[in-house]
């Protein structure tokens, strides 16, 4: 006997069919654990229970907010005798980017349980780097051979020291963000992860960029743009660890 | 012997449902993850219940006895849907517990008014994914005496009536796909709950569900074959 391919010419009892079925594999579900098991679980999650001190969504945002902000100020002091040369549009450029960093922590980080689906989430993790990338490319002065760039020392270890220093920079911001919002993420860790390190990369690399001399689009490109992409990285790793229950 | 027309059909009849993201498990849960009272405390009680948020809330503010009665209201469902994930009683109950010390040291950072069913079964998820890993390496070893360890007996029962059946036809799944449907349709939350459960788009949900009922269908009709 053929099975019917045609839903519509299901009778309504066959229609309802599936959901009983179901509905009863629901039932056959609703077994206890054991008494053991039970008591067990009990005697792990009240024994000396005592009240936590619970953080909400938005205490933890402004605090992140706080970090980055220090990192960013912190950057800025350190390097003041640079800030002579920043120009208007670069000032603009950085405040840009803050507000991207509290797009991300508000859409990505504090909305995760309140509507921020995944593809937002996704998106902004694919997105938010790219545009770092043709930001600096927009803000380059020139764009010398690879060659060319390589073979002055100066520029390849000015570029080290400028990525290394980015990098260290942009992971401690990331690791207070993601010790901030630790366990807070059984969903998808690797992606909040990924989340904080952008917030962390951003938040050194736009001071610093505030305030570095290398304009050229290889300096750009390895020393800024790479080292955020390597803190996202990183960020994604710990997470896994660090925001999972 | 299967009522195969009407199952396969009935089947078939609950795709047209999930394409348009229409819920099955409605009865079962909600938005707020509210869970199906007749798992939980029978049929006769029709009195406000405090939402499992709530009960989190107060748990978190050190209060035991909300403790019991959001383990009682929710140990059913997580334990339902462990059982699914290990089949064997054992390891679920293992699991249940890892998942409940979890909770209990996570729950400082549960984030207040976020839906907690959700939350619980992700975080039983992932406790079982970490456990299979563990597991699959420990597999691979050889025992001490250099043979390789005995495979565990399989189940050969046949399905005697159409639950089991289903049941069983459930089983044979790939497990993205049962992992869908043990979602929406057996524990009762909705495509967007389900998604992050899973980690992914409500729209891969939905797509999982209906190729998962399109494979069930041929899994029942190769048992109904297999039967006659």
């Amino acid at each position: 006997m053929a099975s019917p391919s045609n839903p519509s010419e299901l009778e309504p009892s066959e229609m309802s069919e599936a959901d009983d079925l179901l509905a009863g594999l629901r039932e056959r579900e609703a077994n206890l654990p054991s008494t053991a098991c039970n008591q067990k679980i009990h005697s792990t999650c009240t024994k000396d229970l005592q009240a936590c001190q619970a953080m909400s969504a938005r205490h933890r945002s402004l605090i992140s907010l706080g970090i980055l902000l220090v990192v960013g100020v912190a950057l800025l002091i350190l390097a003041r005798r640079g800030l002579s040369g920043v120009t208007a549009a670069a000032l603009w450029g950085a405040m840009g980017w803050a507000i991207v960093q509290t797009a991300i922590l508000f859409l990505g980080l504090a909305r995760r349980h309140a509507g921020s689906s995944t593809r937002v989430r996704l998106g902004l993790t694919l997105l938010v780097p790219l545009l770092f990338f043709g930001y600096l490319t927009l803000i380059r002065t020139s764009s010398p051979p690879i060659g060319e760039f390589m073979a002055h020392s100066e520029n390849t270890g000015h570029a080290l020291h400028c990525g290394m220093f980015s990098f260290v920079i942009g992971a401690l911001a990331a690791c207070g963000i993601l010790f901030l919002w630790r366990k807070t993420d059984p969903f998808t860790p690797r992606l909040s992860g990924s989340l904080a390190g952008l917030l962390g990369g951003l938040g050194a690399a736009t001071p610093i960029g505030l305030v570095c001399p290398g304009t050229d689009c290889w300096h750009l490109w390895l020393a800024h743009g790479v080292s955020l992409i390597l803190v996202v990285g990183m960020g994604a790793m710990l997470g896994r660890r660090w925001l999972s229950p | 012997m299967l009522p195969r027309n009407s199952l396969v059909g009935a089947i078939v009849a609950t795709v047209g449902h999930v394409a348009t993201g229409e819920q099955h498990g409605g009865s079962t849960g909600n938005h707020a993850g509210v869970p199906d009272p007749r798992a939980a405390e029978g049929s006769t009680g029709h009195r406000e219940e405090p939402t499992l948020e709530l009960l989190m809330a107060e748990y978190v503010d050190g209060n035991a006895e909300s403790f019991e009665r959001l383990y009682r209201r929710i140990s059913p469902k997580l334990f339902g849907y462990l059982m699914r994930l290990t089949r064997n009683r054992e390891r679920a109950e293992d699991l249940l517990q890892v998942t409940f010390t979890k909770v209990h040291r996570a729950r400082a950072s549960y984030l207040q008014g976020a839906p907690l069913l959700p939350w619980l079964l992700a975080i039983a998820r992932r406790s079982f994914y970490d456990e299979r890993r563990k597991s699959r390496v420990r597999q691979e070893q050889l025992s001490t005496d250099g043979e390789l360890p005995e495979p565990p007996p399989e189940d050969n029962k046949l399905p005697t009536d159409t639950a089991a059946a289903l049941e069983s036809a459930l089983d044979a799944l790939p497990e993205a796909y049962r992992e869908a449907i043990q979602l929406t349709k057996i524990t009762g939350l909705s495509l967007n709950e389900a998604a992050d459960v899973l980690g992914t788009t409500a729209t891969a949900v939905k797509l999982r569900v209906h190729r998962g009922y399109v494979a069930l269908r041929k899994n029942l009709e190769a048992a109904t074959q297999g039967g006659t």
